[in-house]
């Protein structure tokens, strides 16, 4: 092996393992963020009621149906976009969007709490919300899953968003990815056709290239 | 029997000036546009040499054509059975060309010479690239760069035709009083087995029917490149510009309506014969099957003798019009190829069935033919062809052109050409003596009448000998409705959709 040849096994080696750190480094972030945010929220929710003991105001609707609304793990049947696009609720691992104010205490606002209805969810002119919703609105059924939801959630603790570290997460991937594919096709061309035919001939010519 | 026709194009090798005067004609009327500056439907080539693309004859870089493997057809492109490749290929092909491979259109700045400030030095004209708009550094390729360099170390030496040639052959190469070199014009083949055809992913390429022209339907083409990369002459080109592949195409405009090819029209050398062929098109793929040594065959038996009553009854029957059969009758083409056997395809090994045939160039006897006699040709040989071997083009590197490797095809064809010269001779200057001249005829087994045919074809014809070209009956021919043809005329419109035309004909 000539020193040209172990300057390119360097390179890839130092590729492959900036790669190799880069999504691991993803993984243990999101890893390390599943394990952090949801816990606090599961077990307050559970001691939740022998701290405060009040009593969970009724509400009709499914709290983990809600959850599922709330995340996007099943659609509105309108279609319209998840809350966690743009909203917190101390649920999942990277948290929500910061576009609109973290819900997790919504439902215990008494301001925020009689807002949580689909007229004013669909209504246009509802600030944001209004331009998506309208188009696409969510039925008072669905709304009732979330309500239930938010009566859960505002039991627990506020935990942040972590939109930065999810920003994160995706570029550290998508670069590490990125390396990844590089390597395993790197100088697909060249490898099969040894560059141009321009070059070949130069090479047998023994000259430096044509240009 | 499956009768069809097909136009073809003849190339008389010997009288090809490399003048370029086809290329540029073709460039004028067809790709002169954005996108398409790089392309050459029609190039003319030194060989030895390097070729446009550069070395397109080299299928272990391109890997264009067909191979035969375990007694089935195959693509060299795609190795395997089924399109399984061609999925894993489908957005990068190692084996395609790159704009490197032909070379960056370049234009000069002109207007430089007229609008340049006054200034201490002369105004020069810049090159240009026509693909960034920029200036460029320096020119290093273009369609035609290795032009008359028949010595060049780097470009002729490195021709794949050159494979097979003994040393002292190679040696040619470089001694300037031994130095060889002819010219090939190229156009696309459209094959009887079009290897672009097979590899198109989208099926937008088709070979018509009713003439055998092939072409890229721009409506459907999806810019997949398979073509490029398929076609082991490289005659598809992909146009950069507006995303669509694009080829040669006949200039049908112009045969549809009876009227010569572009190139062949403007051909200053009038070295271009275009007529009609008939073939069958049930024994193609065992043509293309056939071996090598035997590949040229089977390709003269493919195709049809025009004058025989059954193949015409058929041919009938296959719904060929009468103005085709009379074409196909006096077909130069047909001539050539199969009724004198003087001319051949190009590289027949690469298993397309090409349909344009070239006449090998005969070339002048090597200064060593008699090299105890100081290295002078021998006037006194009594022996007529003796020298056909020792000619300054290796028969060798005729036949890795044009013949799949069999010298027996190249040396008939000139011995042929050969035995027509002695015989004109004979009848021009009267000094071989006329048993002599008979006996030379009959030695390669051609008749007096044939004699004069080849003489009369090749050295004198005229405009309507050389092109024999029926017009099509579009009325019978088109799959487009007659009664909605013209609809879109005038307008933007893409034509009717495709799917309520299918397969039906008015």
């Amino acid at each position: 092996m000539d020193l040209k040849s172990c300057k390119r096994v360097f390179w890839k080696g130092l590729q492959l393992g900036l790669a190799a750190f880069l999504v691991t480094g993803a993984v243990v972030t999101v890893e390390a963020a599943d394990q952090a945010t949801p816990a606090p929220a599961v077990a307050t929710a559970e001691a939740a009621p022998a701290v405060e003991a009040a009593p969970v105001p009724a509400e009709p609707g499914d709290a983990r149906l809600g959850e599922l609304y709330f995340t996007g793990g099943k659609r509105f049947a309108s279609g319209a976009p998840p809350c966690i696009s743009c909203h917190s609720a101390s649920v999942g691992a990277l948290g929500g969007g910061v576009l609109g104010p973290n819900l997790t205490k919504v439902y215990a606002d008494e301001s925020k709490n009689p807002l949580i209805n689909s007229a004013w969810i669909n209504n246009p002119s509802t600030p944001v919300m209004g331009t998506v919703f309208s188009n696409r609105p969510v039925s008072d059924d669905e709304v009732g899953h979330l309500r239930a939801f938010f009566a859960k959630q505002s039991q627990g603790n506020v935990a942040p968003s972590s939109t930065g570290t999810f920003t994160i997460v995706g570029i550290g991937g998508f670069i590490g990815i990125l390396i990844l594919f590089n390597i395993i096709w790197s100088g697909r061309y060249r490898n099969r056709n040894k560059g141009t035919a321009h070059d070949a001939l130069w090479r047998n010519y023994g000259g430096k290239g044509g240009r | 029997m499956d009768i069809r026709a097909q136009l073809s194009m003849s190339f008389h090798m010997d009288k090809c000036i490399g003048c370029h005067t086809c290329s540029v004609s073709c460039k004028n009327v067809w790709t002169s546009r954005r996108g398409a500056e790089y392309m050459w439907w029609n190039n003319v080539e030194t060989k030895p040499g390097a070729g446009y693309p550069l070395t397109w004859e080299d299928q272990e870089r391109y890997r264009g054509g067909w191979e035969v493997s375990g007694g089935s057809l195959r693509l060299k492109l795609l190795k395997g059975p089924g399109k399984i490749r061609t999925l894993a290929n489908i957005f990068f092909q190692p084996n395609l060309p790159t704009v490197d491979d032909y070379y960056e259109p370049f234009t000069y700045d002109y207007q430089n010479l007229f609008n340049a400030p006054a200034g201490d030095d002369q105004p020069t004209a810049r090159p240009k690239s026509l693909i960034t708009g920029e200036f460029m550094e320096k020119i290093v390729l273009g369609p035609n760069w290795d032009d008359d360099m028949a010595g060049s170390p780097l470009y002729a030496a490195n021709d794949p035709n050159l494979k097979g040639l003994s040393e002292s052959q190679k040696e040619m190469l470089t001694k300037f009083h031994k130095l060889f070199f002819f010219y090939l014009p190229r156009i696309c083949n459209h094959c009887l087995n079009p290897a672009c055809v097979a590899s198109c992913p989208s099926g937008a390429i088709y070979k018509r029917g009713e003439d055998g022209i092939v072409l890229i339907d721009q409506d459907t083409c999806r810019a997949w490149r398979f073509c490029v990369s398929a076609c082991p002459y490289k005659k598809p080109y992909y146009n950069w510009a507006n995303g669509k592949s694009e080829k040669c195409i006949f200039c049908y405009p112009r045969t549809e309506t009876g009227q010569p090819n572009a190139c062949a029209h403007a051909c200053t050398g009038r070295i271009r014969f275009v007529g009609a062929l008939l073939y069958d098109a049930d024994r193609i793929e065992d043509v293309a099957k056939t071996p090598d040594d035997r590949l040229v065959e089977a390709m003269r038996e493919i195709v049809l003798d025009p004058n025989d009553p059954r193949v015409i009854e058929e041919a009938r029957k296959a719904g060929i019009d009468e103005n085709w059969l009379r074409a196909a009758q006096q077909s130069p083409a047909y001539n050539l190829f199969k009724k004198w056997r003087i001319a051949m395809p190009n590289h027949p090994e690469f298993r397309t069935v090409p349909m344009n045939f070239y006449i090998p160039p005969l070339s002048p006897i090597l200064h060593n033919a008699k090299a105890e006699n100081g290295g002078t040709f021998d006037p006194e040989s009594t022996e007529f062809f003796n020298e056909i071997d020792k000619m300054r083009i290796p028969v060798r590197f005729l036949a890795n052109m044009l013949s799949a490797g069999n010298e027996q095809v190249v040396l008939e064809s000139l011995k042929k050409q050969m035995a027509v010269r002695i015989y004109i001779r004979q009848k021009r200057v009267g000094d071989i003596g006329d048993s002599k001249a008979k006996s030379v005829l009959s030695s390669v087994g051609l008749t007096p009448q044939d004699a004069e045919d080849i003489y009369r074809l090749t050295s004198l014809g005229t405009f309507q000998e050389r092109f024999v070209i029926p017009e099509t009956h579009r009325e019978h021919m088109t799959t487009v409705d007659p009664r909605t043809m013209y609809e879109k005329r005038g307008s933007v419109g893409f034509g009717p959709k495709k799917k309520e035309f299918l397969g039906r004909t008015w």
